[in-house]
């Protein structure tokens, strides 16, 4: 017994070193597997969604416009916000008024 | 059959002849390309030109697979231009290997959406997303506007609620 494991000790190492390469090399075999794998499903989900905005969505916005009404209400409501707000400042005691005032009597004396 | 990972393109020569063979022997639609240019060329806007006009010429979609073009020359060009190839979306940095039943039994399936894609008119879709994405900018400004003057309204009518 002992003499065989005496004709071992030059093996041992050796062996034992091939067992390590080979686990570090399958293991990195799978990753990189998976890698590729997970790569392809993401392009697949990416090419699902470009199909599906030139195609579905462009016939929404084909089908039912809505930016020009968008733009159309924004613009209506901005204008009644700037006339709220001329108004607003153009009142005799409005801050901006009075602010107003005060520099022209800082920098004028009338 | 590859995978849709980058294939670079070394434009050796500013020749529109010589552009065109290049470009003759590239599967577009296939795969996203990085565009350089050899140390001599200096005309990078020449050769951007040809290259765009033989996309136009031949009807070729990038609206699947981007076209990236290395320059520091800051080019007019509708294809991406990028200072330097590791600025290219990482998503497409993939290494090539020998693919497994798996792994191509789901690269058929990108290879038939990619066709799907690639027989898609420009001209029925392009227009309408260039304007709808011009009008949500539009829209956009607008908005930031009107909070603009719906906070100026409020802290004015904030104010004269304290002096009351």
């Amino acid at each position: 017994m002992s003499k065989n494991n005496d004709d071992m000790i030059g093996f041992q190492d050796f062996l034992s070193s091939q067992e390590e390469k080979r686990s570090k090399r399958s293991s990195r075999q799978i990753d990189s597997g998976h890698e590729i794998v997970t790569f392809l499903e993401k392009e697949n989900q990416r090419l699902d969604r470009l199909t599906k905005l030139y195609t579905e969505k462009v016939r929404i916005i084909k089908s039912y416009p809505q930016e020009a009404a968008l733009i159309n209400d924004l613009e209506q409501k901005i204008s009644v916000q700037k006339q709220l707000l001329q108004d607003q400042l153009d009142k005799e005691e409005s801050h901006y008024r009075r602010n107003l005032r005060d520099l022209y009597r800082m920098h004028f004396n009338s | 059959m590859g995978l849709p990972i980058y294939k670079k393109i070394i434009i050796k020569s500013a020749s529109v002849r010589q552009i065109n063979s290049q470009l003759d022997m590239l599967d577009f639609g296939e795969n996203p390309f990085i565009i350089e240019f050899v140390d001599t060329i200096d005309d990078h806007q020449g050769c951007i030109d040809t290259i765009e006009k033989y996309l136009a010429e031949h009807e070729i979609n990038t609206f699947s697979y981007s076209i990236f073009v290395v320059s520091h020359k800051s080019p007019e060009t509708n294809l991406k231009v990028i200072s330097s190839s590791s600025l290219a979306p990482s998503f497409f940095k993939q290494k090539s290997k020998q693919l497994t039943v798996k792994e191509s039994q789901k690269l058929d399936v990108v290879k038939l959406k990619q066709r799907r894609l690639d027989g898609l008119r420009r001209g029925d879709f392009e227009p309408y997303l260039e304007s709808y994405g011009k009008n949500s900018k539009k829209i956009s400004i607008l908005h930031n506007e009107s909070t603009f003057y719906s906070r100026l309204l409020d802290s004015i009518k904030e104010l004269e609620d304290v002096e009351k």
